[in-house]
């Protein structure tokens, strides 16, 4: 089938339409990590007292902690000495009062991006955003607006400064320093990132957003995002990411923890396309994120939602702790992996009140020579009486070099809970293809048609201005792969 | 990674295994010396290590064991409540480990040969280079134990197109009244071209000191177009430790189904690699268990599609009570280029307690794009809906509770084709869990 193999090269020479380099002046803290750099961060920052404390208290578990290898992944070995751990465009410096005085270098990066920072585009009244420019927060918008109902969106270093006792309070709750080897270096050195509270029965009027862009080279981004869901309260927050294209491999650890109180929803949703490497696997980011959300209160609910289709290797596992009784944890995923990318992603539910319940609904397609890991955790403790879990990990291959794994685990310890899991392999079917050419249909859209399709459950679950956006990635990363 | 434990196992094992070989001059000490480097570099894993995460070898790395002596016998009344009724086999005895020709079945029989292992090691014969081709010694700490001390075991080997209508069964009766005894056996059992064998082990105990370690090894090799059938109904006393690896080759046109069937010990881990490697192979590896007390019964599969063309299934089902505790690994593998392949996996626990835990771990590793896959675990109480049914039609819940649970016990059982074995297995449900349900 010479046609397919002409379309299998086409997709394999696509090039990453987000991998400009913006040439902005930057101020860089020389490679490498001790506890001068994490001093100097966090005087750079302006932090107060506890957070130095609590940074050089990580790192010191961090040197007792081995980079962990279970993951289905091939990973070179990472030197973290070569790493820059903090960068920011000097432009910066001095903290921006409005959006006109943004350095429009910046702004137009984000423009070409197609993330309007002016309030007035087309988004407006819509979604708020925060930007995170390498290791800094550039520009928030809507902060007025939604100041007035009394919510909180800034950068997490603007937090630490202004509310620096709801940082304390909240910092590490759910991930702690200690948590695992990539938590615990973020723990040391983060630098940015956003910081959400939602105070009690307020819902948030619009949909807040955070735009990573790694640009600076030989830096890591190393952000934190702390989301406080009070009483009663509803927010949806959304987070995307880019890169330019290098040949070295650049390293993301990020940190997200979530907290939903008594009778909150967060809606958290990750549309993820960091630079994934060129078709021989050189470059690309290495994505390697804990997202943890506690649901604390009664009746509280989080659910993420993420669309996977960037990154060199990515490795992260959103995960929900169901401790309130009668909370539920969703977790809707598709990872797209083509080349030689990596992903080993997952999830987390670990059911510790009555009557909670999960959904996991993950999607993975796999294309060229990659390999994509479903990795996911049910655990039912002894006292999380009819919990309720319904797993379903379907995988797409598209291609006969890839891999999909399902590494499921399901621990359940008590009688009344039922917990059930699912999963499939398979690939387009001819047949499948052949009805909708029948119709009228290009084999091209046909494809494009049935993987939307099979996508669909997850893809209903973003926010209206994502799903667009993730439908036309998906499509983008398949043109021609048909098999 | 290993167990750093008070009692310095690894002298104690190295005084024993030096002082086996001096007594056992056979042509397979460089096989068994390698093995026991094997476990002098990695001893006892921990639990840091991923596969045993669940599995505490704590409790077997404290305690001396020592193998068996083979003076004992049995008479032939005392064996047999351990045989089938109804049905003829070909009957091999192994007490300790050892084989008891006078209570075995003698056969004369141009398709099949069956010498013991020491025989063959005293003869010299070169068929022993067969041993540990399938199961190697690196494979686990219990493989490398087993290679370095099993003392016998049998050599089975069917002939072309021959057609074994008896059934074997191997006996293994542990019956040693001193204690920490550390019974290893090993099979190798080679199927030839187009025949046909079915196999039936099983594990016993009688007047044995506590808490023995039985350590099994079991080779299948499965040629074109042959069938096999192996089962193993495990029901040694409550206080042991039981661990098999039972690996298998099966090549183009062959057939393997194996029945894994735990009613014993408190501690069972049985390690399996089916590899599927010509094509048209089809394997079936199916397990029922039912664990009380404290009772733990893991099963790592794993189903390996070296080639395309092939089908595999499992079937795993186990009820547990108690706090009993259960764990499925089963892996299945899709190698590249392995298309057309069809695997399914199905694995259900039944919890009737609320100490009991099961932890399932249903994983699938492809390589290849035109396949088929599926798999499906659950873990949980009894339909609501089944239940309410059968209440609804005037059965008590105690006893719609009890038909189901026996039900689904019985549901893999089923995949059994010899008929008074799978009848036995019946009745060793029942009586296993009228306990629990009455």
């Amino acid at each position: 089938m010479s046609s397919n193999n002409e379309q299998l090269d086409k997709i394999t020479n696509q090039e990453y339409k987000y991998g400009f380099e913006s040439q902005v002046e930057s101020d860089t803290i020389p490679p490498g990590l001790d506890e001068n750099v994490i001093k100097e961060i966090s005087r750079r920052k302006g932090e107060p007292e506890f957070m130095l404390k609590w940074r050089l208290n990580a790192y010191s578990k961090w040197l007792t902690m081995e980079q962990p290898s279970w993951a289905h992944l091939n990973l070179q070995p990472i030197d973290f000495q070569a790493i820059s751990y903090f960068s920011s465009p000097k432009s910066a410096k001095e903290k921006p009062k409005n959006l006109d005085e943004v350095d429009p270098e910046i702004l137009d990066t984000y423009k070409k991006l197609g993330i309007p920072l002016k309030e007035q585009e087309r988004l407006q009244g819509i979604v708020a955003v925060d930007a995170v420019f390498d290791s800094v927060s550039v520009a928030t918008t809507y902060k007025d607006k939604l100041a007035e109902v009394g919510v909180i969106f800034c950068s997490i270093s603007e937090a630490m400064r202004e509310y620096p006792e709801l940082v304390e309070k909240y910092l590490g709750s759910v991930v702690p320093p200690t948590d695992n080897f990539f938590a615990s270096m973020n723990s040391a050195v983060f630098t940015d990132g956003s910081f959400v509270y939602v105070p009690p029965g307020v819902r948030c009027p619009m949909e807040l957003s955070t735009y990573f862009r790694i640009n600076a080279t030989n830096t890591g981004q190393f952000e934190r995002t702390l989301i406080i869901a009070d009483e009663g309260s509803y927010v949806s927050y959304l987070e995307g990411c880019t890169a330019p294209q290098r040949d070295e491999n650049q390293l993301h650890a990020a940190v997200v923890e979530i907290i939903a109180h008594k009778d909150a929803q967060v809606k958290y949703a990750t549309v993820q396309n960091w630079y994934p490497g060129d078709e021989n696997g050189v470059g690309g980011i290495y994505n390697f994120v804990t997202k943890r959300g506690l649901c604390k209160g009664e009746n509280s609910k989080i659910s993420w939602t993420q669309v996977e289709t960037g990154s060199a290797i990515t490795w992260k596992y959103p995960s929900v702790i169901l401790k309130g009784d009668n909370s539920v944890g969703t977790f809707h995923s598709v990872a797209m992996t083509n080349n030689l990318q990596q992903a080993d992603t997952g999830t987390k539910m670990i059911h510790l009140g009555k009557n909670t319940q999960s959904t996991i609904i993950s999607k993975g397609i796999s294309a060229g020579k990659s390999s994509n890991a479903y990795r996911g955790l049910v655990r039912v403790a002894k006292g999380a009486t009819n919990a309720r879990n319904y797993s379903q990990c379907d995988s797409l291959l598209i291609g006969d070099k890839c891999g999909a794994h399902t590494f499921p685990y399901i621990d359940v310890q008590n009688t009344t809970s039922q917990v059930e899991h699912e999963a499939t392999t398979s690939k387009i079917g001819e047949d499948q293809i052949f009805y909708c050419m029948q119709r009228g249909l290009s084999e091209e859209d046909a494809v494009s048609m049935i993987v939307n399709g099979y996508c669909k459950e997850v893809l209903q679950n973003l926010p209206m201005e994502f799903a667009v956006e993730a439908q036309n990635l998906l499509t983008l990363s398949l043109e021609g792969t048909v098999g | 990674m290993a167990i750093q434990s008070k009692f310095d196992y690894k002298t104690h094992y190295n005084t024993v295994f030096q002082r086996f070989i001096k007594e056992n001059h056979c042509p397979l000490l460089d096989f068994r010396k390698r093995a026991f480097e094997h476990f002098e570099q990695h001893g006892f894993p921990n639990k840091r290590v991923e596969d045993w995460r669940f599995t505490s070898c704590y409790e077997i790395a404290e305690k001396p064991f020592l193998c068996p002596k083979d003076s004992t016998t049995l008479t032939k009344k005392e064996i047999e409540p351990f045989l089938f009724e109804n049905i003829d086999t070909i009957q091999l005895v192994l007490i300790n480990g050892h084989y008891r020709p006078e209570l075995s079945t003698q056969i004369d029989e141009q398709n099949i040969s069956i010498s013991s292992i020491s025989k063959l090691c005293e003869a010299h014969d070169t068929r022993l280079e067969k041993i540990g081709t399938l199961v190697s010694a690196e494979e686990n700490v219990f493989a490398a134990l087993n290679a370095s001390f099993f003392r016998d075991g049998f050599f089975i080997e069917v002939k072309q197109n021959a057609k074994i209508d008896k059934p074997i069964h191997i006996i293994n009766i542990d019956a040693d009244k001193d204690e920490n005894s550390h019974n290893a056996v090993r099979h190798f059992i080679s199927v030839a071209k187009n025949a046909e064998l079915k196999i039936v082990e099983s594990y016993h105990s009688h007047n044995s000191a506590p808490d023995a370690l039985i350590n099994v090894a079991c080779e299948l090799e499965v040629a074109d177009g042959a069938n096999v059938e192996y089962i193993s109904i495990q029901q040694a006393d409550e206080t042991h430790h039981c661990f098999t690896n039972i690996n298998a080759n099966v090549a183009e046109n062959g057939q393997l189904i194996t029945n894994l069937l735990d009613f014993g010990s408190k501690l069972v881990r049985h390690t399996q690699n089916i590899v599927l490697d010509g094509a048209n192979a089809h394997a079936k590896s199916c397990g029922t268990y039912i664990g009380h007390q404290r009772r733990q019964i893991d099963h790592y599969l794993y189903m390996d599609h070296a080639v395309g063309e092939c089908s595999s299934e499992q079937l795993f089902r186990g009820v547990l009570t108690d706090k009993a505790k259960a764990v499925f690994r089963g892996r299945v593998v899709v190698r590249p280029d392995s298309q057309n392949t069809d695997a399914s996996q199905s694995s259900k626990a039944l919890l009737l307690s609320d100490d009991a835990q099961s932890h399932n771990l249903p994983q699938l590793e492809i390589y290849a794009d035109d396949v088929r896959c599926s798999h499906g675990a659950t873990v949980g109480e009894l339909d609501k809906s089944s239940l309410f049914y059968l209440q609804s039609r005037g059965i008590s819940e105690e006893r719609a509770k009890q038909i189901l649970t026996v039900a689904f016990a019985e549901e893999v059982v089923d995949h059994i084709t010899i008929e008074p074995v799978r009848q036995k297995v019946y009745a060793l449900i029942d009586q296993n869990l009228s306990k629990d349900l009455s």
